[in-house]
């Protein structure tokens, strides 16, 4: 008889590092509204309050249980291509201040469709995906300038 | 009476009519555009209408609106408009579980009860229903947020702790910005772009539609699960009909508390949906499916935030005072068209006013085959579009829609920071639903305290204030059932086991 | 038949226009004018504005495109005035007392003296209202229950720091009393909590007279003489309070738009303002003209800031 496979437990490291997190986010609340009025200070001052309890319980919480490690694995699973995407709209946003919202936006599209693909590409498609996106861009960005009268 | 349907009948009100819900819908759809922002938009368009035909098109609007944002909640997790938060709550699930086109048709059979109901209200009981709303004070709100942000500990299951948290945090969020009460600049540093606060919209869009597109970009797979064989229209029509039929006592329960919130000023419908949904689950006999893809989710917020299109107007025709947003712009228009809102409208202009009842309601009824096409289409877009247009498309709409809310490059930065934020609080198992509660129920239980604090304290007797109103006891009441019933029901679960347990160890 | 005669003062308006020139001989304006609002769509500032509309199009055969920079109550338009194109295209609504106070209470990306302010047109007066059935029914009744019970009555109010608040504590220092201000979200918060009786008063205007009718009762008006829509309605001097202030509302451009284009602008303005109709149409809705000509602006805007000094010191915003 094989012994049944337990699964692996480890401990809830993300959950107990956002609970320091909110910890410090909390101290820092109740410093800044030390300079408020007695209205303007209640709710955040209470709120940061029952912060610091939260986190401190759920410290405790993670030091002491265990939780399987698939579960963690998958939460921390992110690979390349979410760190690509993250980079793609930073440059996105950068190149809107320098290049204007409608050009920005085509190389957005562009690079972030690049990036969602899982299979290679052709060369073809390449060009398909950059008219599509051209195009695409277009579209939005007329009916948001035109159609809704949005200053760019 | 009779005249009034007529003139609501005549071809171009008519024509107005079915036009003004298609392009609420689309817009409502967008995530970004609200339902606020079209009616801005459009306003100006209407001053060389009749004035019963320019409230014919800004409310098809609305209500086309605050209807198609289920389409952006039920198939991409994004509220279309802060209405339809609740509505991903068990839309996505759905959706995941290849019963997409089902949950678009429940959604849309339940908006358009949900806005007859409010339109029959609306005609039928607007003054006595006027004078209901404007007995809910600054307790009565402060009670309602608190009501709706007990739904967080009942959307945590098993992980109360970061639920807890995460409305915390969702609450920071809503202090930033010059203070309504006491005038401060809270956590603002420094930056102007800061001192009228976080938008809600901003956050929502944020908190939803990143995470989801950072998560989309990693799966090879498509996210919608989309049946082998699809169902007829009219199999997924019948059985979304069934659905409702069973849903009965949720369905009128849903649209007459979004009837009644929308009747509050300064409520909105966002809470609406938030209050029914979670009366919806109290009251269901499957408590725990809830969040997971019940049907009944989806009726609950549907049914809800269409109904406060309707009842938002009980207090804007009745007593010329706005019930939500979209309304303040109504009444400005009805202004600039010369038609003397206040007290008197049902009495000086009762003639527009009935035209305009009966044409909305025939626009909402109107929303029914048009939200059958387009969910139709919508769903099949949505299924079949490639990731590589599908993910930068979310993000260029997402990102132009934010920019549009103000034209302002500041909101589109911190939507894509909160975003972030969130997306890195989700890697560390925190669910969205309680943050977004948070923002949005936030401002509202702030206020409504302070409120009432004061006033309390000019009477000399604040616990009379907190805890002496018959509304308030009331949703007192509720809020401790609410948080009671899940314990309750736990308790009952567990005594047959130990019963069991004990008559196996007397063997 | 009422869109029949709109539309055929439209057409008149657009002929009449088409065909005669300017009416004065005017180098401003020399096409359609950009005229941003900083509030919401549907606002009483949008309102305002539009209503100036034909009249602009009756005098200079031009059309205002209305366009909105919405946020922080005007703060989001103030901050960002003087980086728009200055040649006369573009003007902006503005709004005292904001304008003094907002940049008192933290760095809101304007300071007051940025704000080139061309003209004041109208003012909607402060007034002190009840509901219809409270058992205040006169100034001297509401004096008197605050000075038995300071604290007690609790009248409310949009936003702290606004000018409603002014109202508030200038009445308060004026009459020797106390009184609990309950800031309010918006205009619909505070006139449902009034009509519910949530509060007992509300700091208000002349123009909620008007759009809640018989609902309300004001107790006085701060004018200098009664306003037309309500005879019966004494004003804050005639009882011996000196309380004759509101919110006035006017046109600002940027920095550097050049002093004749300001002039010019002015004198449009002013005529609008002559126009019976024009009176007419703000009278109804419960606003007073105000006619406060570029000329005068210095002078008129040094009283004000004057004025809302002493005020920001009882708000306590001077530290």
């Amino acid at each position: 008889m094989q012994p049944s496979e337990a699964p692996i437990q480890r401990y809830d490291w993300p959950g107990a590092l956002v609970a320091v997190a909110s910890a410090l986010l909390a101290l820092y609340v109740l410093r800044e509204s030390a300079g408020f009025s007695l209205f303007g200070s209640v709710f955040p001052r209470a709120v940061a309050f029952a912060m610091l309890a939260l986190a401190a319980a759920l410290l405790v919480r993670t030091a002491i249980r265990k939780v399987p490690a698939s579960a963690i694995r998958s939460l921390t699973r992110a690979n390349w291509r979410t760190a690509g995407l993250i980079a793609v709209v930073a440059c996105w946003m950068l190149l809107v201040r320098f290049a204007g919202f409608y050009p920005a936006s085509v190389f957005g599209f562009l690079a972030a469709g690049a990036l969602a693909r899982h299979t290679p590409w052709t060369l073809r498609e390449l060009g398909i995906h950059a008219l599509v996106s051209v195009v695409t861009v277009s579209a939005f960005y007329a009916f948001f300038a035109y159609g809704l009268s949005v200053r760019f | 009476m009779l005249d009034f349907v007529l003139s609501a009948l005549t071809p171009l009100n008519l024509f107005l009519a079915i036009v003004s819900v298609v392009a609420g819908v689309v817009i409502g759809a967008i995530p970004g555009l609200t339902a606020t922002m079209a009616i801005a938009v459009l306003t100006p368009f209407t001053f060389t209408m009749a004035p019963e035909a320019a409230l014919i098109t800004l409310a098809g609007i609305y209500m086309g609106a605050i209807y198609g944002g289920c389409f952006a909640a039920i198939l991409v997790n994004t509220p279309g408009t802060p209405s339809s938060i609740a509505t991903t709550f068990d839309g996505f699930p759905m959706a995941k579980r290849g019963q997409g086109q089902l949950a678009v048709n429940i959604a849309t059979l339940a908006s358009v009860f949900g806005g007859v109901f409010s339109v029959i209200v609306l005609l039928l009981l607007s003054p006595p229903l006027a004078r209901v709303a404007l007995a809910f004070g600054p307790p009565e709100y402060f009670w309602l947020a608190v009501l709706g942000l007990a739904l967080v500990a009942s959307l945590s299951e098993g992980q109360l702790l970061k639920g807890l948290l995460g409305a915390c945090l969702g609450l920071l969020v809503a202090f930033v910005g010059s203070a309504v009460i006491g005038g401060d600049m809270r956590f603002t540093f420094d930056q102007p772009a800061l001192v009228g606060g976080v938008n809600v919209v901003v956050a929502l869009i944020g908190l939803f539609c990143i995470p989801v597109v950072l998560d989309l970009i990693t799966r090879r797979d498509h996210h919608l699960h989309v049946p082998e064989e699809p169902a007829s229209a009219r199999e997924e029509l019948g059985a979304a009909v069934g659905i409702l039929a069973s849903q009965k006592v949720n369905l009128v329960r849903s649209a007459s508390i979004g009837t009644l919130v929308g009747a509050l000023p300064a409520a909105g419908g966002a809470i609406g949906s938030l209050l029914a949904y979670s009366e919806a689950r109290r009251n269901a006999r499957n408590p725990e499916d809830y969040g997971k893809g019940e049907p009944g989710g989806i009726v609950a917020s549907e049914a809800a935030n269409n109904g406060t299109v309707g009842g938002g107007f009980i207090p804007t025709l009745v007593l010329g005072i706005p019930g939500t947003p979209p309304d303040a712009i109504i009444l400005g228009a009805l202004m600039v068209h010369g038609v003397r809102i206040g007290p008197n409208l049902f009495a000086e202009h009762g003639d527009i006013v009935y035209t305009f009842i009966f044409g909305l309601l025939i626009a909402t009824i109107l929303m029914l085959p048009v939200g059958l096409l387009v969910g139709r289409y919508a769903f099949r877009l949505i299924a079949n579009i490639q990731k590589t247009a599908l993910i930068p498309g979310i993000l260029l709409m997402t990102i132009l829609g934010t920019y549009a809310i103000h034209a302002s490059f500041a909101d589109v930065l911190m939507m894509l920071s909160l975003g972030f934020v969130a997306w890195v609080l989700t890697k560390a198992g925190f669910a969205i639903a309680p943050i977004v509660l948070g923002v949005v129920l936030g401002p509202i239980a702030e206020q409504g305290f302070v409120q009432s604090w004061l006033i309390g304290n000019a009477a000399g007797n604040i616990p009379a204030v907190f805890f002496g109103r018959p509304i308030s006891i009331g949703i007192i009441v509720l809020i401790v059932l609410g948080l009671l019933w899940p314990v309750y029901l736990s308790f009952k679960k567990r005594k047959p086991n130990t019963s069991r347990s004990v008559s196996n160890a007397a063997l | 038949m009422k869109t029949l005669t709109k539309m055929t003062c439209a057409a008149a308006f657009g002929l009449a226009a088409a065909f005669s020139g300017p009416a004065m001989a005017a180098d401003w304006p020399d096409q359609d004018v950009t005229y941003i609002i900083p509030f919401n769509p549907g606002g009483e500032s949008d309102v305002t504005a539009r209503m100036q509309e034909p009249f602009f199009a009756k005098i200079t055969g031009k059309k205002f495109m209305f366009d909105y920079i919405v946020g922080a109550g005007g703060a989001a338009g103030w901050s960002q005035i003087n980086s728009l194109p200055a040649d006369g295209s573009t003007i902006m609504g503005v709004n005292t007392p904001h304008i003094f106070l907002q940049p008192q209470g933290g760095n809101v990306g304007y300071e007051t003296d940025d704000i080139n302010v061309v003209y004041i047109y109208q003012i909607t007066p402060f007034a002190l209202i009840v509901p219809a059935d409270s058992p205040i029914e006169t100034l001297e009744d509401y004096i008197a229950k605050a000075k038995a019970q300071p604290g007690a009555i609790t009248v409310g109010g949009t936003g702290t720091n606004s000018a409603p608040n002014v109202a508030q504590v200038a009445f308060d220092a004026a009459a020797g009393i106390t009184t609990t201000y309950i800031p309010f979200s918006g205009t619909s918060a505070v006139s449902a909590a009034l009509l519910g009786n949530q509060v007992q008063a509300q700091w208000g205007f002349t123009t909620v007279g008007v759009n809640q009718g018989d609902e309300v009762r004001m107790l006085a008006v701060a004018m200098d003489e009664r306003h037309p829509l309500f005879p019966d309605v004494p004003t804050f001097k005639e009882k011996g309070i000196d309380l004759v202030d509101g919110a006035r509302r006017g046109v600002i451009v940027p920095a550097d738009t050049p002093e004749e284009t300001r002039q010019q602008m002015s004198d449009v303005f002013a005529e609008i303002n002559r126009d019976p109709e024009m009176q007419k149409m703000m009278e109804e809705a419960g606003y007073v003209l105000l006619n406060v000509p570029y000329s005068e602006m210095d002078a008129y805007l040094a009283g004000l800031s004057e004025n809302y000094e002493h005020v920001a010191e009882l708000l306590g915003l001077n530290q």
